[in-house]
Formats: structure tokens, sequence, C-alpha cells
């Protein structure tokens, strides 16, 4: 249920912080209103949708993001320059590559249509750009996945079996690639031997993994929080339990790459309801038709 | 790249869509929106617009998303063209009119909220059916229709009541001769794909067909202690009353029959 009131306060605030730092009126010029329509907006309650909606997108936000009082306003001055942006707070501490966070739009414009992956983009301000391929060497903050899958169950009406099937579709992604064709022909332990050392390498460096148990069955992979990414989030634990239910469909994927077949996945510890690190299972003696 | 922004918000389509799909009335309305008789007629005619708060209680009583509503997107179908559905509703997605039904049958016998529970819990788009055109496979009439006998909501004794529904909402002739379930037999692929019908016998006195199921279904279904019987006995109902004739079942697959026979007297 929506709070005006709170919408109202933090538009308001956000508003007078952008006129104190561009001057009086800069705001109201730039969404080219009349001194009515601004005051309308402001107001909010009896303004027109349509206004409210346009000033929004105008700014490159939503309604969501408003009302959960998480915008950047940073963001909404690169957008309204035309600069390319991400909010601050996803700039920092634990890293992983965009490619992982593109995958995961990708996979949302797909599923629930580009109507819900334009709002998703307005709710986290992130814009466009960083979809383009120039991007997807680049490190980004695990805690902005963290927050997407987070988003999913709480926008999108997600479950965990969402979260599952999200991760467990990342290697459609990768399918073709020359990195998932490397795989052909591997045994089912050796796959998950090369891609762990791929990722910990090159994509995944929030975490640390590891490979506590490889038999010809099963794999038992574990990951612990890093000391550097904590230090910097000045935090002693980071992530969520979401990031999990993502990851056990994640790992489950890998197999895909050497046998087109996904596997039966568990997670036995979770670092975020009192483990001290988490412990995933991969059967390979379980797999799963794609 | 950014598109331009459009907004597509239509208040006089949104509350026509509210009054049918949500079966409000114009008063209801008026109440819910906290607006006059005459407010909400300049609202329909387009000489003012829907507020922020207008679209606030809207969003909050009939669960429809801010977002969507300044698209205009109630009306169309917001999900269905981009939405998977899961695996085990799009094979052979076979039956299109009647998922609607079966879908009205659900919302209006269960309420909003078991509605939504169900829909979330088979993994489907509760506006899905917004665009009747839109396919789904017989899974979605099974999976309601056991939902609905398990609740008592359908016995075999009211059955007859949701065949005249079904018949009107898809707008199926009913007459007093047989020939109008001879007519509909002939026609039925226009509904149903996931059964091969067959007119065994017409003479003076009976009009008999058959039907068994496709190869993609699953003939357990014929077996399930809710659904087996019910599929012959819902049949049965239609045609008693698309023909106007008290139709009875002459073989039956739950039975033990290799097919279900009806017959309908002249």
């Amino acid at each position: 249920m929506r709070n005006l009131n709170t919408l109202i306060n933090n538009l308001k605030l956000l508003l007078s912080t952008l006129d104190k730092k561009n001057g009086k009126g800069f705001i109201q010029s730039y969404l080219r209103m009349s001194h009515e329509e601004y005051n309308h907006f402001q107001a909010l309650e009896n303004a027109p949708l349509a206004t409210i909606m346009e000033a929004f997108y105008k700014m490159g936000i939503n309604v969501d993001c408003l009302q959960d009082g998480i915008l950047d306003i940073q963001c909404v001055e690169d957008k309204i320059n035309n600069t390319i942006y991400v909010p601050q707070r996803y700039n920092q501490g634990a890293r992983s590559k965009w490619i992982v966070t593109q995958n995961v739009l990708k996979e949302i414009k797909r599923n629930y249509g580009p109507h819900e992956y334009e709002q998703v983009l307005l709710y986290f301000q992130i814009s466009p750009h960083y979809l383009d391929n120039y991007y997807s060497d680049k490190f980004i903050s695990t805690e902005l996945n963290s927050d997407l899958y987070k988003y999913i169950k709480k926008y999108l009406h997600g479950t965990s079996k969402d979260l599952y099937r999200l991760g467990a579709n990342m290697y459609m992604h990768f399918k073709d690639t020359a990195f998932s064709k490397s795989f052909k022909g591997l045994s089912p332990k050796a796959t998950y031997a090369k891609f762990l050392v791929e990722v910990v390498n090159h994509i995944e460096v929030s975490y640390q993994y590891s490979l506590a148990k490889l038999t010809d069955d099963k794999a038992v992979i574990h990951k612990r929080l890093r000391n550097e990414a904590k230090q910097e989030l000045r935090t002693n634990v980071y992530g969520s339990k979401e990031v999990c239910e993502y990851s056990i469909g994640f790992a489950s994927s890998i197999l895909y790459h050497a046998t087109n077949h996904t596997a039966h996945t568990e997670e036995t510890r979770c670092l975020y309801h009192g483990s001290d690190y988490c412990e995933y299972v991969v059967h390979f003696d379980q797999p799963i038709a794609c | 790249m950014q598109r331009h922004y459009v907004s597509r918000i239509n208040a006089s389509l949104l509350l026509k869509y509210l009054q049918v799909t949500r079966q409000v009335t114009v008063n209801e309305l008026c109440q819910i929106l906290d607006i006059s008789k005459s407010q909400y007629s300049r609202l329909q005619s387009g000489k003012s617009q829907l507020t922020f708060k207008n679209s606030l209680i809207i969003e909050e009583n009939f669960h429809l998303k801010l977002s969507r509503i300044h698209q205009g997107m109630i009306s169309e179908t917001p999900t269905a063209h981009c939405f998977d559905l899961p695996d085990l509703y799009s094979r052979h997605q076979f039956t299109k009119d009647m998922g609607i039904f079966y879908f009205w049958m659900l919302r209006n016998f269960l309420g909003e909220d078991i509605f939504l529970d169900f829909m979330k819990y088979e993994g489907l788009p509760p506006e899905y059916f917004i665009n009747t055109q839109n396919s789904i496979n017989v899974r979605f009439p099974l999976r309601v229709l056991e939902e609905l006998i398990t609740r008592k909501i359908i016995t075999l004794h009211n059955l007859e009541r949701f065949a005249k529904a079904f018949c009107q909402l898809l707008n199926i002739p009913c007459g007093s001769h047989p020939t109008s379930m001879f007519n509909l037999i002939n026609s039925v692929e226009k509904f149903e794909m996931n059964h091969k019908y067959k007119i065994e016998d017409l003479n003076s006195k009976s009009f008999t067909f058959s039907f068994i199921p496709g190869e993609h279904i699953e003939k357990s279904i014929y077996f399930s202690p809710i659904l087996g019987n019910i599929t012959a006995q819902w049949v049965k109902s239609i045609s008693s009353v698309v023909s106007g004739k008290e139709a009875t079942i002459v073989e039956d697959i739950f039975h033990g029959g290799d097919k279900c026979v009806i017959s309908i007297p002249s």
C-alpha cells in the first residue's frame, strides 16, 4: 500500500535538493511546467497521472523508487545532463562483472516484458546504456544483483523458485560462445573444476569460492564472504538469501555446457541462515533436461 | 536507445474495463474513487483526466499497477505476449476461447484472493486471459475444475448450471433439436482440440457422438478420482443445454470404456 505523504515528502526533498544545487526554478524549467502545473506536481494528489508519470520518466525514476526512498540524486542530475549513470552505492564493494547483471536484466525483459524491464531500470536508476556490450567487462557491486532479486520478489511477485529458474536459465546466454564450447566432451567433474576457476578469476570476485568435494557423482561448492569486500562496504554481511536462491540455479546450469542438461542442486548450508559459508551440492547423477 | 515518453492512459477504457472484469457498478466505482457521478461522467467522456490520487485508489483496490494504468495496458494483454508460460501450460496450446471461461469461473467462484493465489501457485500471469485470443493447454481447465470440485463449488448435481454459463459466455447457439449439438460437434475444433470427436449415429430417435482424448493428453486424467468422472459428465451437461434434451452417457473411459459416448434423444 502506498503512502501519499511519504511520496510527497520524498518528492519535495528531491526537488528542493536539485533546485538548491542548480539554482531556483532549475527543475521546473527542465520539466517545462508552468508555475501552476509545478505546484500541482509537487502536491501530487490532484495532478493528472499522465503529468506526474511524464515528469518521473524525464527524471529517470519511478513511483516505487520514490516511495522506497532509495533515490540517488546524482543519478537524476546525470539523467538530466544526458550522462550515463548508475547509483554510487553500486559502484563500491563486492564486485562481479556487468555481464552477470546484463543477463539478469535480459531475463527480466524476456520473462516479464519490456514494460517491467523499463520499470526496473527506472527503479534502480540504471542508464539503459549500461546494457551496451562495452560495459560487459566492467565490474559492478553484487549488491545490485542482490537488490534485483529482491525486486523480483517484491514487485514482480517472484518466488524462490523463480530466482532458481533465473539462475538455471543463465546457460542460455553463453551456450553459443567459445567459452561454452570449450567444455564440450568434458566430464561433469572436469566441467565444474574448470568453470569455477574461470568464474573466480574473471567474473565473480565478490565471494570466495572453493570446491570442497568433487567426485564422479557430485560437486560440493563452498561460498564465503571476502574480507576486502566487507571492509570496503563497512559491513559484516553483504548479499542476501535471494543471491543464494539464484546461485543454486546458476550452479545447476554449469553442467549444461558439457552435457546439455542441468543438474539437481541444493543448498545445504547458508551464510544468511547463520552458517559461516554457503554450501551448494550439485548432483551430477540427477540431470534435468533443458 | 531510450524511447520518447508516451502516455497511453485512457480513463474511459479503464473504467469500462473495471466495470466488466471486476463486476462493479458505476455507483460502486464512484464510491471507491470518492468522486461524484458528474465527475465520473467527465472522466468517462474524456473531459477530465485521471488524477494521481484516483490512480492510487484503483491500484490498491483492483491490483493494477500504476505504471501499467498510465501506459493504458489494461485493455490489451499486459504480459502475455512476452510472458513465458510455465512448460506445463505451454505445451500443445490448444484451448483458446475456453480458457477465458475457466478463468471467469475461477475468479467468480473462488474470489479474488484465492484466484490470485491459484494463478501464482501455477505460475500463471493473472492478466493472461484479458486477451481472449491467448491460448493455453488442457491442464488449465482441468486444474480449475479440480480446484472447484475439491472446494465443493462444482458437484455432479449443479454441473448443468455451469454448462449454461459456458454456452452463454462462448455464444454457443442452443436449440431444441439435436442438430444444434450436431453443428457444435462439427465445429468443435474452434473451441477444443484436446479430444477427437466423432458422430457415431444420427437417426430419427437419437443422435450419438463419441470422443477420445488426443494423443497429447495424459490418459491418467481419466482415472483421476477427482477429474475422471467429471469429464464425460461435463460434456453430457453441455450436450443437454445445447440440445435442450436430457443427454445420457452410454460409455465412459472412467468406467472402463475405450471412449466416451453420449446420446441425445430427438
